[in-house]
């Protein structure tokens, strides 16, 4: 069972690719597929029969209690076999029905996915994979409703199918939700066994029955079914006939057996199952395309099958469960009779359809084979199962049940009247009459899967008590009714067969009187027309609260944000008793005479108007912060800190070279108090928070077993950097993602669409002096050769200094991001010595190599111990004696620091190219911005590409 | 355990300083506003290791060593932070580049909606065929080439309404 979901989730995802080999003939992989998985699945037939259940079980989450358990009863057999056996009749249809490749490739994988998906939903014990496998169908029918999206309104029925489904659907995972909650468990098995008596599972069946009713298509969600056949006829056929809109009918019929017994559930069902019966069959009568009429159609029958379930007794479920098979068997059988039609005539409109019997036989003979089933005409199986519908009515009212079993019965009766008469309406309207549209093609293939269908429905009205003992163990699960009476065409002259006489004469006058009407059908459902004024309400209200709240203007939203932090968890804070005064004011005076310094200069930052004078203000602070570190006991964070103040401070002044020297705002507004006060405010909020933070601490650190850890699990004797690499090596791993991403940012937002070291090119070097380095400026008023001679001397030094901190990072204070940091300085000190060229010289490619190689190096390292059968991020440690450098421990984690090395030092090679290079380039070639004297504004750069 | 007050009070100045830069519009302090209040955020996480200690390395007495967790989170802060600041920085030359000054202006798609909403209208994206005759249902008629719908209805409503 595992298996045939497998293959079909994984035919669904290379079928795609395959089309364009195969061409439409694709559609074959999971015919073939889907006909063997149907015939075994016809084996296990008289197992399941003798009520014996085939299990299937991979834990999935234990911890939260799901499973992908699978269950084959007699129930989920039915389905299955709808599912595999008319889908695979449905897939060959496809093969011929689909011409444009494109359309064919793109119908193919949904159609397959969708096939796997339903399933999963009919196999699965476990209400959460039911519920995955249910929302996985709604998915797919979206899109496959929704193919054709260049056109308006199939993309709004796409839209109005996928939010009415998953409306239910979402309601219905708050229902078994709830009953989890009641139960202990998500197996459907466990709770069938011992039904749950409480008032909130009865909400929770409640709630389930909604989603299967917006699934079903059952008033009040009936009008998304017809919207629906905008998807193409073979996607009707399975989707919106056969399978998916009988997933609801399956939760009903699998749910009933424990909640039948609720006060409300056979009124509710009987009656909004009659309701949308009547109105689908009503409705069904007035259509002019053909397939538009067949869509209500099923409307109809959804609700007859919603009427019959709903009885609830062991007659009701083998009469529904018989019909649901007839349904899906006739019901894809005529979508595809009218995708035959709709091919070789170019239309569906019954206006122009007529007299095509004497030009297709076979598919008007499979058309009529299988209207007739639906119109519950003997001997096809339709007849079969209404007759028992009718008939478990009527015991019904006998047995108790007097007013329910009366009304079911009258609404069958009624409906299949009508039925009947819609059903005649399409017959005839289409093959019968004189011809008004000759056929252009034939397609004697594309009748194969239709007539096949037509057969099985008229073998299927014959095989009556094959079908009874196949339905034993559902229609016996049901706690309702005596035992149901045996399957058979012929019970002699019973009331229910003089009410499916008197049916079929009203339908036949029903349609004298009406049925050749052929005016367009005009007025719409009120319910949709709710649905579609609901929508455009949640849209105004939308457009209302966006216009009155988003003003566009970020100081505004930064402003409510911030308000809200100081007002909500300010207020909490103050009121919740948990500051205390219990503080320790300082713990030396070093840190006192730090904290004053960064404190008042980061105050002067904020009045500053010097675009320089304010940056080195920050770097004072930066710098009194690597020192608050170093005091507090962070060798790592100092240098860290530091490294990094050093290089933005390198790079905002490559930036500075092209900006005017003032701020924009001037600081005299009278807003500047109000942003004051509120920075007091969460600056108040955010110390008092961190105080009351460690005043109420109760548990112990989690931090306490690091120093343990670090040394057993990351051998290596610094904590800092064993967290790093080891115990939180995701954090890092995101992060360093972060710094990938905001250097590949910064790269394209100075060469917007160049290869970085491709739009600096490298030049021979040309100078006529004799330089240091090979790259140095050849213009002698540039050249240092001070600089020159230095950098030649120290980028070796920095360098090994570099490595020795990455080598020595898991022991000792260091590690890839400070080694990385040194090597960016370095690679800066480059480029002040000899500008682009010298940088292009000390790294000849692009920076993205260096980044791209980084990441691929710590992925790798946090995935490598799976393959030797570790677990992600497991580190070893490797020792051995070498000659001169004596006993030495490699620990594995290093690869990932050197990982993150590289992205460092790629990140460095981005800011310190892209920021110095970069726009020296734009300088020459005169796109740079010009600051202007004495002002806040530059000249833009003239001729920028955007 | 016992907070030290004068690291809290130091982050927390770092903070309001930072906030008060952030309000601005122009892309450059945003950036300073940015790092203070970084630098802010990092000395509170300081405060929440507790007392000062000895640096975090194995052969140090477990007793006496700072807390290692919080100095791991800040770590990576501040490279995170060095390159968010990076990246506003390019950005704040762009805008220079482009317009010749570093202000952020208010958001235009914003104001498109503002409008909309004192039009009483509906949103751009949404497409109001329910007057239509929705009963005769789509056709599958992408076999057929299909043709490339444009909603231009809402549109013109947009124009309308300014």
């Amino acid at each position: 069972m595992l298996l045939t979901v497998s293959i079909l989730a994984v035919l669904g995802v290379v079928a795609s690719a395959l089309s364009s080999r195969l061409g439409r003939f694709v559609f074959l992989l999971p015919a073939a597929a889907s006909i063997a998985a149907a015939v075994w699945f016809g084996m296990q037939g008289p197992a399941v029969a003798a009520g014996e259940i085939l299990q299937e079980r991979i834990e999935w989450m234990p911890a939260l209690d799901i499973a992908i358990d699978l269950r084959l009863g007699a129930l989920q057999w039915l389905l299955a076999m709808v599912v595999l056996g008319v889908g695979g009749l449905i897939f060959v249809y496809c093969a011929w029905y689909f011409e444009s490749h494109t359309l064919a490739s793109r119908t193919v994988g949904l159609l397959t996915g969708f096939a796997a998906s339903m399933l999963l939903l009919v196999l699965s014990d476990d209400l959460i994979v039911l519920m995955v496998g249910w929302e996985l169908t709604t998915i797919f029918s979206y899109l496959l409703v929704g193919l054709n999206h260049r056109s308006a309104s199939n993309r709004r029925a796409a839209q109005t199918a996928l939010i009415v489904t998953t409306i239910g659907g979402l309601t219905m995972l708050t229902g078994i939700m709830l009953l989890k909650a009641e139960t202990g468990t998500f197996s459907l098995a466990a709770t069938l066994a011992e039904p749950p008596q409480t008032t909130a599972a009865a909400w929770a069946a409640a709630l389930m029955v909604v989603g299967a009713l917006s699934k079903s298509a059952i008033v009040p969600f009936q009008y998304w079914l017809p919207g629906a056949m905008a998807a193409p006829t073979p996607v009707s056929a399975f989707l919106h006939a056969a399978a998916m809109v009988k997933a609801g009918i399956f939760l009903i019929a699998a749910l009933s057996p424990a909640f039948v017994e609720l006060p409300w559930w056979r009124w509710g069902l009987v009656s909004l199952g009659i309701v949308t019966m009547l109105l689908g069959a009503v409705r069904a009568m007035r259509q002019l395309d053909i397939k538009v009429l067949l869509a209500h159609g099923t409307v109809s029958q959804l609700g007859l099958l919603v009427t019959v379930l709903g009885i609830g007794t062991h007659a009701s479920m083998q009469a529904g469960l018989t019909l649901l098979a007839a349904h899906a068997v006739f019901k894809a059988a005529l979508f595809m009779v009218v995708g035959v039609v709709d091919k070789s005539t170019g239309t569906r409109d019954l206006r122009e359809l007529g007299g095509l019997a004497r030009r297709m036989p076979v598919a008007a003979g499979a058309a009529i084979l299988s209207a007739a089933s639906m119109a519950g005409i003997p001997p096809a199986l339709g007849f079969l199962g209404k007759e028992a519908a009718l008939d478990a009515a009527l015991r019904d009212a006998e047995g108790g049940m007097l007013a329910i079993g009366w009304l079911a019965f009258l609404g069958i009766a009624v409906g299949a009247a009508l039925t009947v008469a819609y059903s005649l309406r399409f017959v005839v309207g289409t093959f019968f009459g004189a011809l008004v549209t000759e056929p252009k093609r034939r397609s004697r293939i594309l009748v194969i899967a239709p007539v096949l269908l037509a057969l099985i429905g008229l073998v299927g009205g014959f095989s009556g008590e094959l079908i009874s003992q196949l339905l034993e163990p559902q229609v016996e699960a049901v706690p309702a009714g005596e035992d149901a009476p045996q399957l058979a065409l012929w019970h002699g002259f019973t009331p229910a067969l003089v009410s499916s006489m008197i049916a079929w004469l009203l339908g036949a006058l029903v349609h004298r009187s009406f049925g050749g009407r052929r005016r367009a059908p005009h007025g719409q459902d009120p319910l949709e027309r709710g649905y579609h004024a609901g929508m455009r309400a949640l849209d105004r209200l939308a457009v209302e609260v966006t216009g009155r709240t988003q003003t566009g203007s970020l100081p505004m939203h930064l402003t409510t944000i911030l308000l809200v932090v100081v007002a909500f968890p300010g207020i909490a804070l103050l009121l919740s008793g948990a500051l205390t005064s219990d503080v320790r004011l300082y713990d030396s005076a070093g840190q006192v005479a730090t904290a004053v310094i960064v404190s008042i200069a980061a105050i002067i930052a904020t009045t500053t108007r010097g675009r320089l004078k304010a940056f080195m203000l920050l770097s004072v602070v930066g710098y009194g912060v690597a020192l608050l570190f170093l005091l507090h006991g962070g060798p790592d964070l100092a240098l860290v800190q530091a490294l990094t103040e050093t290089v933005f401070l390198v790079i905002l002044v490559l930036v500075l070279r092209r900006l005017p020297k003032y701020f924009t705002d001037r600081p005299l507004r009278a807003a500047r108090y109000i942003r004051a006060a509120l920075g007091i405010a969460v600056g108040t909020f955010a110390a008092l928070a961190s105080l009351a933070a460690l005043q109420s601490r109760t548990a112990e650190p989690i931090s306490d077993g690091f120093y343990r850890w670090a040394y057993e699990f990351g051998h290596g004797a610094n904590i800092v950097n064993v967290t790093l690499v080891d115990i939180r090596a995701w954090d890092t791993l995101g992060e360093v993602a972060v710094v990938l991403a905001a250097a590949t940012g910064v790269a394209s937002l100075i060469f917007v669409r160049r290869p970085t070291a491709g739009a600096l090119r490298r030049s021979p070097s040309a100078t006529g002096r004799r330089t240091w380095l090979r790259g140095a400026f050849t213009s002698e008023q540039l050249a240092s050769p001070v600089l020159e001679m230095m950098t030649r001397l120290l980028f070796p030094v920095m360098m090994t200094v570099s490595i020795y901190l990455l080598a020595v990072g898991h022991n000792a204070p260091g590690g890839g991001f400070a080694g990385g940091l040194v090597a960016g300085i370095a690679l800066a000190v480059r480029y002040l010595a000899g500008g682009g060229q010298e940088l292009l010289e000390a790294v000849p490619f692009d920076a993205g190599k260096l980044l791209g190689g980084g990441m691929a190096v710590v992925v790798l390292s946090v995935i490598w111990p799976v393959l030797i059968g570790g677990r992600i991020g497991e580190s070893y440690a490797i020792e051995a004696t070498l000659p001169l450098l004596g006993d030495q421990k490699l620990v594995t984690t290093l690869f990932f620091d050197i990982g993150v090395w590289l992205i460092v030092i790629g990140a460095m090679l981005d800011f310190v190219r892209s920021l110095g290079a970069g726009i020296d380039l734009h300088s020459e070639q005169n796109v740079a911005p010009r600051p202007q004297w004495r002002s806040d504004r530059s000249l833009p750069g003239e001729g920028v590409r955007r | 355990m016992t907070p030290t007050l004068i690291l809290a009070i130091a982050g927390g100045v770092l903070i309001a300083a930072g906030v008060y830069l952030l309000l601005e519009r122009s892309l450059m302090r945003i950036l300073a506003g940015v790092m203070l209040a970084g630098n802010g955020v990092n000395l509170l996480f300081l405060v929440s290791a507790g007392p000062a200690g000895d640096a975090a390395l194995v052969g140090a007495d477990p007793e006496t060593i700072a807390d290692p967790l919080p100095q791991a989170m800040v770590l990576t802060a501040i490279v995170i932070t060095l390159a968010t600041s990076a990246f506003l920085l390019a950005m704040s030359y762009r805008s220079f580049q482009l317009e010749g000054h570093d202000e952020v202006a208010d958001d235009v798609e914003d104001a498109i909606v503002r409008r909309r909403a004192e039009a009483d209208l509906s949103s751009e994206a949404y497409v109001d065929i329910s007057d239509s005759d929705s009963e005769s249902g789509g056709r599958d008629d992408s076999e057929s080439g299909g043709r490339f719908e444009r909603e231009t209805g809402s549109r013109a409503e947009d124009e309308e309404a300014r």
